[in-house]
């Protein structure tokens, strides 16, 4: 009894204090590069070649002072009408694009659209990452990402768009950033925001 | 466990009651609804381990103790609890496995944690690499197997035991539920794990083995050939190897063909040597069970055994007495050991063994010993409980069947049994035991019945003294005092509860058959009248009736003796003894009945004639064929009985029918098969594919007057597939007088569940169709993704030959209840100029029995005299009966047949007398 009074207390004192969590989830079609960025967030090294991701995995990440918690969800077609149960209450929604996978650009937004409108998701913020732009024939520019997946008709929420390489390392800090900043509960926002990348 | 109880003394539930020491149980009163709502703490972002650990050991509790949770339920508690990965705690990881484990079945999409598991798989702590793997391989599917396949392959091989029996016995569960092929490809790490150092992975990696190749015998050979040489470190292993031995011994056996009768036996005898208690009485019990085995063999083995029964585990006593039992049972006629020497067992203080030791020696006893033992049991019988006492009376039950001889005695060990104190259970095995002695001794009867008549004295069970009032009025009239069963009788009716004194009156009304003097007759009918002012109407009613007939029966009697005085009165055809048996099958009496009132017209009276006769029960022919087959069953089913009793198990025929027990609630479901009425006869299932192949389909016929309803049940054992509109036809060109009516397809065909397809034929009017028809299944097929659950719209007409059907007599003969004294009657009255007569030679049978049941089996007839007969007989009679269904009515058909045993056949002189000289023909040409 006395031990979880203590527990809980301490767990207390530590979010008032020094430790800000924050949960993401990150989804996108298979061979996107989920799980390849979100390792890049943890360890800092690019790791190319991995098996795909059967199910979920979880990384716990440390940056500037906030935790978060990262739910790396597995593309395939199989997991995806799962995404949503992970999806729930988190501060921010990862969506990862295959920049040079140009034929599955439209099942990657249908994907995307769908999972948006579950009233469950209603206001958390999207971070869209255009990835792999560092390979020739990658769609890197914001302005036709938009125009592309159609971004501007998502109005409920707060929407960032970036081209990023997680080869390269292109933008990784710049989103990384974008993310801290948001480690609060999403309020409801209007305006989109969009980043262009160097 | 550990840390399951750990967490259980952490609760803060748990209560004390007072000084008493006495636990409440920390779950008392938990509900599922609660413990789920509590579960949703799993999705909080700052999870607290110890709170998830409380939720987790609470909903294992619930799923433990059987309550079912929904999929939607399951699968959403599932996903919050794959959240908990997130927690490195090790006791939360370990009840996270244990979770899902019990989870998979009941919820959806588990797969989902293949990616956690896995990783924990290849951590470095080797209880998550276990456990997760055992967890891994319960969620995967036939797909995943092979992305999570070398793992495994690496694991077997792994240093640690835990881990390597992990993936071995993870192996044998993915083969059992055909998940994975992909096992039979690790031969090579099995065997190297063969040779771990811990007995436990020898032990798994041995059964995985043996569970790939078991139906390789060739590979069987060489694996034990192999282990037989180098030896084995687990004993568990050593008595999975002795197993597999006994097997192949028993094929080599059974095919004949090879020189070396009894391959490795040398090693099971030489486990006879080995340190573990365990091996040597796996050793042993299979010595004995060798086919073939020499009788010096087996005194040998029982030798070592004996030495066993002094051992101070209980297990180990235990395991040799079923030991000799197995002995005594299997070799009957030799004595094993000697009965004064297990006096010690009867004050063991393990009762089970007690009892056994009690059945063993009752089993193996000699006639002379029999009452010294008996008596000598009799106080400690009294001690035990009800169900040891049941074995007892069991092994003694068989034992009486051994020595009729003795069954005095036998019987007075019984008989005090019946006036101790005890439950249902064990006075109805008593009774039991009683109600087959009285047919399998006749000299037994007049002791059996005072018994009998004693015990309903003081008897508590209702249904026991309507069981022994009934034999009361079969027997005691034919006994030599009637007059003495008659006021046990009575005494019933003035002391029991209705349902007794109903039973009663009908026992007492069968002493007023034709032989009973006219003295009785007087004090019955006076008994009976004092019955008609019963307290219940089912008594009342029965009394009244019986005086009636009584009454009747006497005005017959006295008119025959005025017109034929002088001579002798032919057998009455009216006595008292027939009229509880109505001439009509009951359920179409009732039927008719029902229809009456329900259609309203009172102005028409109810005919009975319109009732068709013919008593359409299958109980008399299940009855014989639970007596008629001792001598065939002794060696068919020595590994089920432990206790050798023989509780005789009932040849195929009986066995068969609890599959198709629910047939007639189905047809009463089915529109056009309700409006049919009821089958009057529906046969034995017969299967029409053989086993082990894509679609199983057996089939059994309802007989109806002018219908015959055809039902199959197909189960599909293919995954990937279903099939709609699956229907069965039948081409029945070969077959005359046979016209389809309707066929009824399944709609739908899934996987694993059995579904029923019905077609209908009609029978043309004075038909009976004999001969075989081709057959086949018809459907359209669709691919299905097994693990999805997707489905190809795509269709496919296929078909599926099946074996033919079959029509024949027996399709359209009732079988008849009829006592002795009836087919008497019958045969009379039919006389010689309805009768037909053929001699058969029937070469497929070398004994009268096979013969006889056969003949049984194929006219579909009962056997009205004559059922049993010795394997040994040359010469034997039986009166065979059954009735010919037709469009309106049943015509009897009455057989005498004799057979004679010939060095080569059995020669059937078969005699048929009917209503109907065309009906004798048609029964005799069927057999030719």
């Amino acid at each position: 009894m006395l031990s979880s009074i203590w527990e809980q207390l301490l767990s207390w004192l530590k979010s008032l204090f020094f430790e800000q969590e924050m949960e993401l989830a990150v989804l996108g079609l298979q061979n996107a590069g989920k799980t390849t960025l979100v390792n890049l967030f943890a360890t800092g090294t690019f790791t190319e070649d991995r098996i795909p991701t059967v199910g979920f995995n979880l990384r716990k990440v440390r940056k500037g002072g906030v935790t978060l918690k990262v739910w790396d969800l597995g593309g395939q077609q199989r997991f995806r009408s799962m995404w949503e149960r992970y999806c729930r209450g988190v501060n921010v929604i990862v969506f990862v694009l295959d920049a040079v996978d140009k034929e599955r650009f439209s099942t990657a937004k249908l994907e995307l659209l769908e999972i948006l409108q579950r009233p469950s998701l209603a206001n958390i913020p999207l971070l869209f990452l255009a990835n792999k732009s560092d390979l020739p024939g990658a769609l890197t520019d914001p302005q036709e990402i938009i125009q592309t997946f159609d971004l501007k008709s998502i109005k409920d929420r707060e929407v960032a768009v970036y081209s990023v390489s997680a080869k390269n390392r292109t933008n990784i800090d710049t989103v990384l950033r974008w993310l801290i900043m948001h480690n609060k509960k999403p309020v409801k926002l209007n305006s989109n925001e969009q980043s262009n990348g160097i | 466990m550990a840390t399951l109880s750990l967490s259980k003394d952490d609760l803060p539930t748990i209560k004390l009651k007072n000084e008493d020491d006495l636990v409440v149980s920390p779950f008392l009163g938990i509900e599922k609804g609660a413990v789920l709502q509590e579960c949703r703490i799993f999705n909080d972002l700052h999870l607290k381990p110890r709170k998830c650990v409380d939720a987790l050991v609470r909903l294992l509790y619930l799923v433990g103790h059987g309550e079912r949770l929904s999929s939607t339920e399951a699968t959403e508690v599932f996903f919050s609890i794959t959240k908990l990965f997130q927690s490195n705690e090790p006791t939360l990881r370990r009840l996270v496995y244990l979770s899902i484990k019990e989870l998979a079945g009941a919820a959806d999409e588990v797969i989902i944690v293949t990616n956690c598991l896995m990783k924990d798989v290849n951590s470095r702590e080797d209880m998550y690499r276990a456990n997760a793997t055992r967890v891994l391989c319960r969620i995967t599917d036939s797909q995943m197997v092979s992305q999570i396949e070398r793992y495994l392959k690496q694991e077997i091989v792994d240093r640690n035991p835990v881990v390597a029996s992990a993936a071995l016995v993870s192996g044998q569960h993915l083969l059992l539920h055909n998940k994975g092929d992909v096992v039979r490809r690790w031969i090579s790490e099995i065997t190297q794990a063969l040779e771990h150092p811990s007995p436990m992975v020898q032990y798994h990696a041995l059964a995985l083995l043996y569970q790939i190749r078991q139906h390789d015998r060739l590979a069987v050979s060489k694996l034990v050939q192999g282990l037989a040489r180098s030896g084995i470190r687990s004993a568990f292993a050593c008595c999975l190897l002795i197993r597999s031995i006994l097997r192949i011994i028993g094929e080599t056996y059974a095919s004949e063909s090879t020189s070396e009768r009894r391959p490795f036996f040398e090693f099971i005898e030489s486990c006879l040597r080995h340190p573990s208690d365990m091996v040597v009485c796996e050793a042993a019990r299979s010595i004995i069970s060798v086919p073939g085995i020499s009788r010096e063999e087996v005194k040998k083995t029982v030798t070592i055994v004996n030495s066993h029964l002094l051992r101070r585990s209980s297990v180990v006593r235990h395991a040799a007495l079923r030991i000799l039992n197995k002995a005594t049972y299997l070799y009957p006629n030799q004595q094993w050991f000697d009965p004064f020497d297990f006096e010690d067992f009867l004050h063991d203080k393990n009762r089970a063994i007690t009892t056994l030791a009690i059945a063993t020696v009752l089993r193996g006893a000699r006639e002379q010993t029999i009452e010294g033992f008996l008596k000598k049991i009799q106080s400690k019988f009294m001690e035990l409980p009800d169900e040891f006492r049941v074995q007892i009376v069991e092994a003694v039950h068989s034992l009486v069947l051994k020595y009729p001889n003795s069954y005095y005695s036998l019987l007075n060990f019984l008989g005090s049994s019946l006036r101790e104190e005890g439950g249902f259970e064990f006075k109805r095995a008593v009774v039991d035991a009683y109600f087959s002695l009285l047919n399998e001794i006749p000299q037994s009867k007049e002791i059996c019945l005072s018994h009998l008549c004693e015990f309903i004295e003081d008897c508590e069970h209702p249904f026991l003294s309507a069981r022994i009032l009934h034999l009361l009025g079969q027997e005691g009239p034919k006994m030599s005092q009637p007059g003495k069963y008659i006021r046990y009788i009575y005494n019933r009716i003035i002391l029991e509860n209705a349902a007794v004194r109903a039973a009663a009156v009908s026992s007492l009304a069968r002493f007023l058959d034709e032989n009973s003097t006219s003295k009785t007759r007087k004090a019955i009918v006076v008994l009976l009248k004092q019955c008609l002012h019963d307290s219940d109407d089912e008594v009342r009613d029965r009394a009244s009736y019986f005086l009636s007939q009584c009454q009747r029966m006497a005005d017959e009697e006295n008119s025959l003796i005025k017109i034929d005085e002088g001579e002798e009165p032919v057998s009455s055809p009216t006595t008292i003894k027939e009229f509880p048996q109505l001439p009509y099958s009951l359920p179409e009496l009732e039927n008719s009945l029902v229809d009456y009132l329900s259609r309203e017209d009172f102005n028409e009276e109810f005919d009975v004639v319109n009732v068709p006769k013919a008593v359409a029960s299958l109980g008399a022919s299940e009855h014989m064929t639970t007596t008629d087959i001792p001598g065939k069953t002794e060696e068919s089913n020595v590994d089920t009985d432990d206790w050798g009793n023989v509780s005789l198990a009932s040849s195929s025929q009986t066995k068969e029918m609890p599959g198709w027990r629910n047939a007639n609630s189905l047809l009463s479901e089915i529109e056009e098969l309700a409006s049919l009425g009821t089958p009057l006869k529906t046969s034995l299932s017969a299967e029409l594919t053989e086993p082990e192949t894509e679609y199983n389909v057996s089939y059994v016929k309802h007989t109806y007057r002018q219908y015959i309803v055809l039902e199959f049940i197909i189960v599909s054992t293919l995954e990937d597939q279903i099939l709609e509109n699956v229907q069965v036809v039948t081409d029945l060109s070969s077959i005359e007088g046979l016209q389809l009516v309707k066929n009824i397809p399944v709609s739908l065909l899934k996987y694993g569940s059995p579904q029923h397809a019905f077609v209908i034929l009609q029978r043309l009017e004075g038909f009976y169709p004999i001969g075989d028809a081709p057959c086949e299944v018809r459907y359209v097929v669709k691919e299905m993704n097994p693990s999805t659950g997707e489905v190809d719209d795509k269709g496919f007409d296929e078909e599926y030959k099946l074996e033919d059907l079959s029509f024949g007599i027996s399709d359209y003969m009732v079988p008849l209840q009829q006592t002795n004294a009836r087919f008497k009657d019958i045969w009379d009255k039919f006389g010689s100029q309805n009768e037909v007569r053929e001699t058969f030679a029937l070469s497929m049978h070398q004994s009268i029995p096979s013969a006889l049941n056969a003949v049984r089996d194929f006219l579909g007839m009962t056997v009205v005299e004559g059922g049993q007969v010795s394997t040994y007989a040359t010469q034997h009679i039986s009166l065979f009966g059954g009735s010919l269904v037709t469009e309106t009515d049943c015509i009897w058909v009455v057989c005498y047949a004799e057979f004679v045993k010939e060095p080569d056949a059995v020669i059937l002189n078969l005699t048929v007398r009917s209503e109907d000289l065309n009906v004798s023909e048609l029964v005799c040409s069927a057999i030719a």
